[in-house]
C-alpha cells in the first residue's frame, strides 16, 4: 500500500517534464528571437558594468541585467545596477556625525538604483507606458 | 497562414522560428495547428499542452489534431485520412477546415481514447503497482 501513497505523494513533488520542456522552450526562444546567444549576452553584461564603474561605484555582486519577454516582439534589457554601499562617503569622512549620514545613505539606497530598462526594437519603443516593472 | 507543430521542444522552436519569418515578411502571425497530440501523456505531465504552446508561440490556436493510427494507414493506401468517418484525427482536420471557412466549432474532447474513469482509475492503480515493483 506503500507505493500507492508514495505515488500519490510524489505527484507534482518533482518537475514534470513538460515543465521543463516550457521552461527550456522560454529561455532558448528569448535568445533566438532577438538573436542574441547566452555567451554574448554576458559579454554585454560585462562591457555594460564597465562603463558604468567608471563613473559610479556599483555594487557588482548584486547587479541583475536579464531579458524579460512581455510578449513577442516585446523583448526587454531589464538591468537592476544598485550603488555599492556609501563607501566613499565612510572613507572621506571619518567624523561620527558622517557615520550617521553613511547610515541613512545606505538605508535608502533601494530608491537610488539604476534602473534602466530599454526597449529591445522599434515597436517597443514606440510605447512609453511599458516602462514599468513586469507583474508577473 | 497555417503553422504545424508537434508539442516537442525543438518542433516547437522550429516553429517560433517559422513564425518569425513570416512576420518579418509582414504575413504573419498565422494560426496554429498542434499535431500529434497524447492527451495521456499531458494528463501525466510529459507532453506540452496546447495551452503551453500557443503561451509560448503567443499565436492563435486553430485545431488540435490527435496522435492517431488511422493516419499511417491512410496515407499507405492513398486515402485521406479525413474521408474516414472514424479517424479522430480525421475529424480533427475537418473541424479545421470549418474553422477556416468560418465556421465556429468547438475543440474536441481529446480525452475519450483513454477508456473513460474506471478505465483511467485502472491504469493508475496498475502505474502505482508497477511503482512499487520497481
Amino acid at each position: 500500500m506503500s507505493g500507492f501513497f508514495d505515488r500519490f505523494l510524489n505527484r507534482g513533488k518533482e518537475q514534470s517534464s513538460a515543465k521543463s520542456a516550457k521552461e527550456r522552450l522560454q529561455f532558448v526562444l528569448i535568445h533566438d528571437r532577438i538573436n542574441l546567444p547566452p555567451e554574448r549576452l554576458q559579454q554585454m553584461k560585462e562591457e555594460i558594468l564597465a562603463v558604468i564603474s567608471k563613473y559610479v561605484d556599483v555594487a557588482a555582486e548584486d547587479v541583475d541585467i536579464a531579458l524579460e519577454q512581455r510578449e513577442r516582439n516585446r523583448n526587454m534589457l531589464i538591468a537592476e545596477i544598485p550603488f555599492s554601499k556609501s563607501r566613499k562617503v565612510e572613507d572621506s569622512a571619518g567624523a561620527a556625525a558622517d557615520n550617521t549620514n553613511a547610515h541613512t545613505a545606505s538605508a535608502t539606497d533601494d530608491q537610488h538604483d539604476t534602473r534602466a530598462e530599454s526597449p529591445e526594437d522599434e515597436a517597443a519603443s514606440d510605447d512609453e507606458t511599458t516602462d514599468k516593472p513586469a507583474s508577473q | 497562414m497555417l503553422i504545424v507543430t508537434n508539442p516537442e521542444v525543438s518542433a516547437v522552436r522550429d516553429a517560433d522560428r517559422i513564425i518569425g519569418l513570416l512576420e518579418a515578411e509582414n504575413k504573419g502571425p498565422g494560426q496554429l495547428i498542434l499535431n500529434r497530440v497524447k492527451m495521456d501523456m499531458i494528463r501525466r505531465g510529459d507532453m506540452l499542452s496546447a495551452e503551453d504552446v500557443t503561451d509560448i508561440l503567443a499565436i492563435r490556436l486553430i485545431g488540435i489534431v490527435p496522435e492517431d493510427e488511422t493516419v499511417i494507414p491512410a496515407s499507405n493506401s492513398g486515402v485521406p485520412v479525413t474521408l474516414n468517418e472514424n479517424s479522430r484525427a480525421g475529424v480533427a482536420f475537418r473541424n479545421i477546415a470549418r474553422r477556416l471557412t468560418g465556421e465556429t466549432v468547438p475543440f474536441m474532447q481529446l480525452d475519450e481514447s483513454s477508456g473513460g474513469f474506471f478505465n483511467r482509475l485502472a491504469q493508475w492503480f496498475a502505474g502505482g503497482q508497477n511503482n512499487r515493483n520497481s
